[in-house]
């Protein structure tokens, strides 16, 4: 949790405290580029472009609301942004090409069979349902900050959520009733 | 409770949003549910993996990859914030808009900051020009030309300070205090000697101002012709011309009208000085020997070597040893009455002035070679 006075200090012009601030919600900001994008590149990219946000923004901030539901809109906003870019016309087929191929690397990183396939259920989601998973379990959001997050309804955010796992639950079970993944 | 309610309680459960009564009443129905207490196992066991996903890290610090952009950032806004300055302070930065974002927030703290920023701006100018005013106190020259105008002194101060001022001190310490001993000066010239003495160090010290000179002018050997150095071609006609209010035929006053033609800046500078002089010069006329030597009361002969001073209802006839350091009292008078005006004679033979007693107006004249040769009067 980043402490109010870091921040109060950060927007009042301390340039020490801002860049701070910027360090302590780095990883948080870049797991979460990570997961929507999955792709270790593209997550650095977005982390950086969520980091100077953050940074030419800092004024923005208004206090009533959760600074790191804040932060959180702003890397997903520049993952919207980065996955229609470099992604714009998404086909199973060519996703799961251009996927195998990253997987590889990112296999060595992560562990578990589980896990990977789980990594794999969650990039098949639709972007809304997977940005939702996203701030739920990596970001330990609730209801009402996801919410917040991502300017919706409680009601569709709960929807969301409900159909997200409830999709999870079939793709890892053709998973492993020897689905997809290779 | 029916089974597709619960599907939704199941999910709320894993994410803890339920309370304790509806906790109760969700378990309540899986025990007597099976298909309802199947899902919610398989659904408890993908959270429980979900809460389990990998932290990933990223392989290098994104902040320090950034820094070199953060620092172009706070390049381009400093820039932006002078520019802002110097005109009005509505500059907007560039808002990301986020077309998912339902209100917009604005920056108006930022843009808080730079109306203040701005604001400062203008108030500490506006100070330091303040002080610099108030700070410089120009010498009460003697100038029979009128300027009345002391709001174009103002301005004209402020770019003759400039122009003068070889640092920002210096001038205005020597005004200050040229200014302080002016008047004294000016009250009672019979003082004239701790006034020049005081004087003479902000006088050296700020050599730029010639508000400092004048003051040194009363006891100088003075001709009208602007002998004395040449950045101080006014002072001598200036002081020359003091004792002429009553618009005596001098030379002095001639050459006087003459002189602040030849200044320029310094002119332009002393009109202030002018403007004070010439209000005092109003005020004295016509009162003497009671009222307060607000006025010249001192005169030099044409030639310098003769000076006469009207102090105390006295008026006192030097003759000039060495310029500007020593004089022998000649002539000591006491005056009945009022002092109406005096001035030299143009061969400098003799001081003539008049005096208003009762109502009647009544001259007389004091040859100062014959006072100097018949009687020494030690002061």
């Amino acid at each position: 949790m980043v402490e109010h006075g870091l921040i109060r200090a950060a927007q009042t012009g301390d340039r020490d405290a801002l860049i701070t601030l910027l360090r302590e919600i780095e990883n948080d900001v870049y797991k979460t580029a990570y997961y929507i994008l999955n792709n270790e590149q593209d997550a650095h990219d977005a982390a950086q472009e969520a980091l100077i946000r953050v940074y030419t923004k800092i004024n923005s901030y208004e206090e009533k609301a959760q600074f790191k539901t804040w932060v959180q809109r702003i890397v997903r906003n520049i993952c919207i942004d980065k996955f229609r870019r470099n992604k714009p016309t998404v086909s199973i087929d060519e996703h799961e090409l251009v996927f195998e191929g990253k997987e590889s690397v990112e296999r060595e990183v992560m562990s578990g069979y589980i896990a990977q396939d789980i990594r794999e259920a969650i990039e098949q989601l639709p972007e809304q349902h997977r940005t939702v998973i996203v701030l739920r379990y990596l970001q330990d959001l609730s209801y009402n900050e996801i919410a917040d997050c991502l300017d919706l309804p409680l009601n569709t955010v709960k929807s969301y959520l409900f159909r997200a796992r409830q999709q999870l639950q079939h793709l890892l079970q053709d998973y492993q009733k020897g689905g997809v993944s290779g | 409770m029916i089974c597709p309610e619960v599907v939704e309680w199941m999910h709320r459960y894993v994410d803890h949003d339920l309370n304790e009564e509806e906790s109760l009443l969700l378990f309540g129905h899986l025990r007597h549910c099976e298909d309802c207490a199947e899902k919610f196992e398989l659904l408890q066991k993908l959270s429980a993996q979900l809460d389990e996903l990998p932290l990933v890290v990223p392989k290098y610090s994104i902040v320090d990859a950034i820094l070199p952009r953060l620092d172009a950032i706070d390049r381009e806004r400093q820039e932006e914030e002078s520019a802002a300055e110097e005109m009005s302070p509505v500059v907007s930065l560039p808002l990301e808009f986020d077309p998912n974002r339902r209100t917009q927030r604005k920056p108006s703290s930022r843009r808080g900051r730079l109306y203040k920023t701005g604001a400062l701006g203008t108030i500490a100018a506006a100070v330091i020009l303040g002080i610099f005013i108030t700070q410089y106190e120009p010498q009460t020259i003697p100038n029979a030309e009128m300027k009345s105008t002391n709001q174009s002194n103002s301005l004209s101060f402020t770019s003759s300070e400039t122009e003068s001022s070889s640092g920002d001190q210096a001038p205005y310490d020597g005004a200050t205090m040229d200014k302080v001993v002016t008047e004294d000066s000016v009250a009672d010239t019979g003082k004239g000697d701790n006034a020049l003495g005081g004087n003479d160090a902000p006088a050296e010290a700020s050599s730029p101002t010639e508000v400092s000179e004048p003051v040194q002018q009363p006891y100088k050997a003075d001709k009208e012709v602007p002998a004395v150095s040449g950045d101080k071609p006014k002072d001598s006609n200036r002081e020359a011309a003091t004792p002429s209010n009553s618009g005596d035929q001098k030379d002095s006053n001639q050459s006087l009208g003459a002189s602040p033609s030849t200044g320029n800046s310094e002119d332009v500078g002393l009109d202030p000085e002018q403007s004070i002089r010439s209000f005092l010069l109003e005020n004295d006329e016509g009162d003497v020997g009671t009222a307060p030597m607000a006025a010249t009361n001192h005169w030099t002969s044409p030639n310098g070597i003769f000076q006469t001073e009207l102090l105390d209802g006295h008026l006192y006839l030097y003759k000039v040893v060495t310029p500007e350091v020593e004089r022998t009292l000649i002539v000591d008078q006491s005056i009945e009455g009022n002092w109406v005006n005096g001035a030299w004679s143009p061969d400098s033979k003799s001081f003539s002035y008049e005096v208003e007693l009762n109502g009647e107006k009544t001259s007389y004249t004091i040859d100062p070679e014959k006072a100097a040769n018949t009687e020494t009067v030690t002061p």
